[in-house]
This record gives structure tokens, sequence and C-alpha cells, in this order.
């Protein structure tokens, strides 16, 4: 048996292990953040110093990522990718959950284990068959990929939502179809309202991966059309190993600022809507 | 109001979901044919306009399952169903005219009581003016005027149930359903909501159809009560007659608590004359009794001989008497509750708690060697093969 003073030195210690720790994962960004203020010029030569008044330049690195990258559009163009997907994918997959529950037979076992199989198949399998069917069938557009999306998000949106669907009675929608409720009337007005925690959470992960992602979009989309984010930034990097890096690390906070204030003021939904189910209400 | 024809129905689970369905531990003995598991078999009953109809029964024998029927929640294998005169075998639930209550309330959480009850009403485009004296009534009715701006998780059970109701009743319903509302409540709770449904009852003007496990429920609330067993109906009637006539052993022993007595015996046939012997112990059976038994023509045989705690006496010296040893005494209030061992079988003794012949009940102590006799008048008499009742 540990005495009181080695407890709280074994506290002391692990509260050390997590501030350095939370200092190691912090510390790249707030490189990015200090980089993006100077001068490009020093970017490489002292990336880890602090501005100072000889390289400090102000916003210029931002106004230039703006200006001289079309930052603005990628903006517009990851939203409405992010926007589109995450609720066509919020729709379907509710639905396709709700569906595989509620009506069990080996048509949906199949497509639920489908799923859940989806998940654990690596996105670098599958990109250069899907790539080419995506060119085929004409989805190398904003539009076109939200369908893709569909199908990669489908996966841990279905887990997640069946799981939820299977801990709410199904003597609620059986009351509302007494009370007059149709199936699609239920859907809407009883099941997703119950199912909010879920639902925002479900959003939150699926907008986090889909606003970050470089990969899909850089394979699918006609890039000389429409850039994201993600691919407006590694356009940054010109031919002739030419790299902008004070633009690349403007562009990376401007496009980190809105996923993280998303994520914090909607984390809480995270936890309630994983643990949902985990144990009965 | 409205009147229910119920003509030979009964529900089948398919074969291919029988895995889902298959008889659990304590209902092995529902049947399974070939198209599946018979969870409820060729069911007849009438209910008259305003009744209030109990479905009695043990877990699992398709008194839900019948109750979901008449509701249109699941589907009718064979037979038919007639909500005032229309068959609705083939109407959605919404089409029926009829409300249910659910045993675990089934309230919308995300919605506010008065959201709740408004819910039904809203589908039905009832105007503004009508949803809001519907709903206002309702609720004066189950005292719930007050927590009309709350959601469900602000509620205690019996308010949840209070609010179930409440949205069933506002819709005005031909029939109202209930299935087992009173089970997730508390004994005090259940009591104070039971004689709530029976007031209930008296200011709305609706057929009831209630499925309970509890017997008392069963007694206190129906008009006629419905004793189902392996989705089987055992006995339609009033509470008095199931109760005084039960039609077989398990419609006996169901019904009442605690649970009626059985003995094997004999029965003797002496002309029209009857008597019951067990245990070398005689039993002349009453006249009106052996009218009914020679009107049937039953003659001498072993039988399944049923008597109630509460007809049993302790005999006093000389008396003509079973005798056991006390096993447990259980203190009740008004009266104490004696489990005797007579050869090894335990038979219950229902005494009051007062002071007869010298004699208290609490100085019968456990252990104590007890004789008691039972009238020929309140002796039910079973077929010990098939288990019927001799007089019916």
């Amino acid at each position: 048996m540990a005495t009181k003073k080695e407890r709280r030195a074994l506290s002391w210690a692990g509260s050390g292990l997590m501030a350095f720790l939370c200092v190691v994962w912090l510390l790249p960004v707030v490189v990015v953040l200090f980089n993006s203020l100077k001068n490009k010029l020093f970017i490489n030569l002292e990336p880890f110093s602090l501005p100072t008044e000889q390289t400090f330049i102000g916003l210029e690195n931002y106004e230039t990522a703006i200006d001289k990258y079309g930052f603005l559009d990628s903006v517009g163009w990851t939203v409405f990718i992010t926007v589109g997907s995450v609720a066509v994918i919020l729709i379907c997959t509710s639905m396709c959950a709700w569906y595989i529950t509620r009506v069990q037979n080996r048509f949906t076992k199949a497509v639920y284990y489908l799923c859940v199989f989806s998940m654990v198949v690596p996105f670098q399998m599958v990109m250069f068959t899907l790539s080419l069917i995506a060119d085929r069938l004409g989805l190398g557009t904003p539009w076109g990929i939200i369908v893709i999306y569909l199908g990669f998000g489908a996966g841990l949106a279905v887990f997640m939502f069946c799981g939820f669907v299977k801990t709410i009675p199904i003597e609620i929608e059986e009351a509302a179809l007494i009370d007059g409720a149709g199936p699609i009337r239920t859907f809407f007005t009883v099941v997703i309202p119950i199912m909010k925690p879920t639902f925002i959470s479900v959003g939150i992960l699926q907008t986090m991966w889909i606003w970050n992602d470089f990969l899909l979009p850089y394979l699918v989309l006609d890039t000389t059309k429409y850039k994201t984010i993600s691919i407006v930034i590694q356009f940054m990097k010109g031919s002739y190993g030419r790299v902008d890096m004070g633009a690349i690390m403007a562009a990376l906070i401007m496009a980190v600022i809105p996923v993280v204030v998303f994520y914090l003021s909607c984390q809480k939904y995270i936890i309630k809507g994983v643990a949902a189910g985990a144990v009965k209400g | 109001m409205a009147q229910v024809s119920i003509k030979h129905v009964e529900k089948v689970y398919p074969a291919a979901t029988g895995r889902r369905h298959k008889p659990k531990k304590g209902n092995a003995n529902l049947k399974v044919t070939e198209e599946g598991v018979l969870a409820v078999e060729d069911f007849n009953l009438e209910i008259a306009d305003g009744e209030f109809i109990v479905l009695v029964g043990p877990s699992g024998c398709g008194k839900s399952t019948m109750l979901r029927m008449v509701a249109g929640l699941e589907e009718i294998t064979r037979g038919e169903i007639y909500i005032d005169g229309r068959l609705v075998n083939d109407v959605m639930p919404r089409d029926r005219d009829i409300a249910m209550v659910f045993q675990n309330y089934a309230l919308y959480p995300h919605k506010t009581v008065r959201g709740n009850m408004e819910y039904p009403l809203k589908l039905r485009k009832v105007p503004k003016d009508e949803m809001n004296r519907r709903v206002e009534e309702a609720a004066q009715i189950l005292g719930i005027t007050a927590l009309l701006d709350r959601k469900p998780k602000a509620l205690s059970g019996g308010q949840r149930q209070r609010v179930a109701i409440g949205r069933a009743i506002v819709r005005e319903p031909k029939v109202l359903l209930m299935d087992e509302p009173l089970s997730n409540l508390d004994a005090k709770l259940r009591n104070q909501m039971r004689s709530e449904i029976i007031k209930l009852r008296q200011r709305i003007d609706t057929t009831f159809i209630y499925v309970t496990h509890d017997q008392t429920e069963a007694m206190t609330l129906g008009d006629r009560i419905v004793v189902m067993k392996d989705g089987m109906v055992q006995q339609i009637g009033t509470p008095q007659e199931v109760y005084d006539s039960p039609a077989n052993v398990f419609v006996a022993g169901f019904i009442g608590v605690p649970q009626m007595n059985f003995y094997d015996a004999c029965l003797v046939c002496d002309g029209e004359a009857y008597c019951v012997e067990l245990d070398g112990v005689s039993v002349g059976v009453s006249a009106e009794k052996c009218a009914r038994l020679a009107a049937r023509g039953v003659d001498t045989q072993d039988i399944t001989l049923g008597v109630r705690p509460e007809n049993i006496e302790l005999a006093g010296a000389g008396d003509t008497a079973l005798t056991g040893t006390v096993e447990t005494t259980e203190m009740m209030g008004s009266a104490v509750h004696l489990h005797v061992n007579v050869d090894g079988k335990d038979s219950i003794i229902i005494l009051q708690n007062v002071e007869e012949d010298g004699r208290h009940p609490s100085d019968i102590k456990v252990g104590d060697r007890v004789s008691f006799a039972f009238g020929g008048s309140v002796v039910h008499l079973f077929d010990r093969e098939a288990g019927t009742n001799l007089e019916l």
C-alpha cells in the first residue's frame, strides 16, 4: 500500500507527464502561429524563435495567402463540400441505421456488417479504383464528391446511429404510429429529436474529417477549377522547389481556426453521443 | 365508445423469424406448428360499448400480442377484428380511432407534457382552440395541469403514466388500449393509480381493453376478465364468476391471492349425493354442487380438489380434519397466513387476526401441529386429467 505522501508524489508525476505531453502536442501549432507572423525568409532559418522586430511582418502572410493563392475561394468550396457532405451523411445514414435496427432480416444485417467492414478498409487501398470510377461517372465536382464522402462516412455514422437507435424504446415509435404519424413523420419529428446527441457528435466527427481531408479531393476533384483548403496549401509549394512558407503558415492557421472553434463549442456532444447507448438510460 | 368484435383471431410468428419468437423458458407450452410459433389461438370475444375488459395471464400468454393486434401494431394471421362494425384487419393503427397507453409510458422525451398531449391532435389538424380545450380538460381530469410545461424527464413515474393516459384520452378515442400501464410503478403508486383509472373510467365514455398480469388489477378494474394461458383463452367472465367458478385448475390457481390450495382426492358418487375423500377425511359436497354434478352425470373418480385459503378454518378437538405442521407464518396485519405442510404438500390457511375461542392466530408458532377443515360448499372439483371444473 502506497503512503499518502507516495500517492501525492505519483499524482504530481502523472500531472507533470500530462502537462509535458500537452506542450509536445501543442508546440507545432504554436510554432506555425509564430511563423505565420514572420517574414518567410526567416521561417527556415529560425523556425523555433519568437517573432522579433526584424522578423515580424504582421498579417502580410495572411494577405498573401488570400490575395495571391485564392484562399477565400478554397474556403468557399471547402465549406460547400463539408456542409453538403455532412448533411447528406447525417440524413442518409441515420435513416439507414433506423431501418437496419428496426427491420431485422438478412439484408439489413448484411448492410450493417458491410458498413462496419468499410471502417477497417484503408483509403489507400481503394483510392486508385475510386478515382478512376469517380472520373468515369463524372463525380469530379464539389457536388459529386459529396456522394463519395457519403460512401466513406457511412461506416462510422451507421455504426454510431445503430448503437443509439437500439436504445430508443420501440414503443415511442409505436405511440407515434397510433397518434397518427407515418414513418417519415415519425422519423423527422420523433426519432431525429431523440437522436440529437448522436446526430451532433457524428456531425462533428465527419466535419473535422472532411474539412481537413486532402487526399480524396486531390484525387477526385478537377483541381484546375475547384480547390479545397488543403489543396490550396499544397499548391503553395510551387514548381522547382519554390515554397512560400509564410503563406503556408498563415493558411494553416486560417484553416485550423474554424474547426477548432467548432470542436470546442460542440465537444460535450461528442462525449454524449459516443457514450450514448453504452448503458441503458 | 365502440363495440369490439374479435372473431377466431390467431397469431403465428412465422418459422423464418421463429428464433426471435421461440417460446421462452416458462411458456414452453406455446404450440409450434409448421407455420411457426402459435402465440394466440382461436381468440373470440365480443366487447360491448363502454365495457372495461381486462386480459389477464402470466408472462408470455399472448395477452399483449392480442392487444397489439387490436391496435394494429401486430399483423393478424387469421381471424377478424371489428371496431364499431368495421373490419379493421388491414386498417392502419392511426385510422382505427384507438389510443394506447404503454407499460413504459412511451412519452416523447423531447416534448413537454403539453407537446406530448397535443401531438396526436396536431396530426389530426384539430383547431388550436379546440386543442387547448381538450388538453386543459384532460390535464384537469388527471391532475397534471401544473406539469404541462415540464419535460417527461422532470416527472415521477406516476406523473409520467398520467401524461401517457392524458395523451391517449385527448384523442377521445373509441377504444382505449392499456398495456400493463401500472407495472412500472411501485406498490403504493400502483394502488393509487388503479383507483384513478376506476374514476377515469367513470368520467370518459370509451371502451377499455386493459392488459395485466396482476390478478388484483384484473379483479378490481374489469367488468369482465379474460384469463389467458399459452395463447389460449381459459375463461371469460365477470370477476365474481371467475373467482367463484373457475373453469379449470389454471384459472383457479391464477385468480385469488394467496392462490387456491390443491389436493389429490377422490370424488365418491352415492346416487345423487357426492362426497370428497382425501387422506381418510370425508367431506360432503353441498346440495347445490351435488345437483350440478348429477346434472352433468359425474361419476366416482379421482379429482383435483381446490379450496381457497380463506375458506379453511382451524378445526376443534374431535373434528374430522386434515393435520399438518406449520412451516411459516406471515403476519399481514388484518390476517395471518399459515403455510402448513400436509404430507409434503404446502397448504395455505388465512386466519383473521382476532381471538377466537380463546385462541389467537399469533399463538401459533412454526413447528406446531394444526388441524384444519373446510365445508362442502366451498370446494372446487376438477377433473384430475383434464383439469376442467366438473361443475361447469
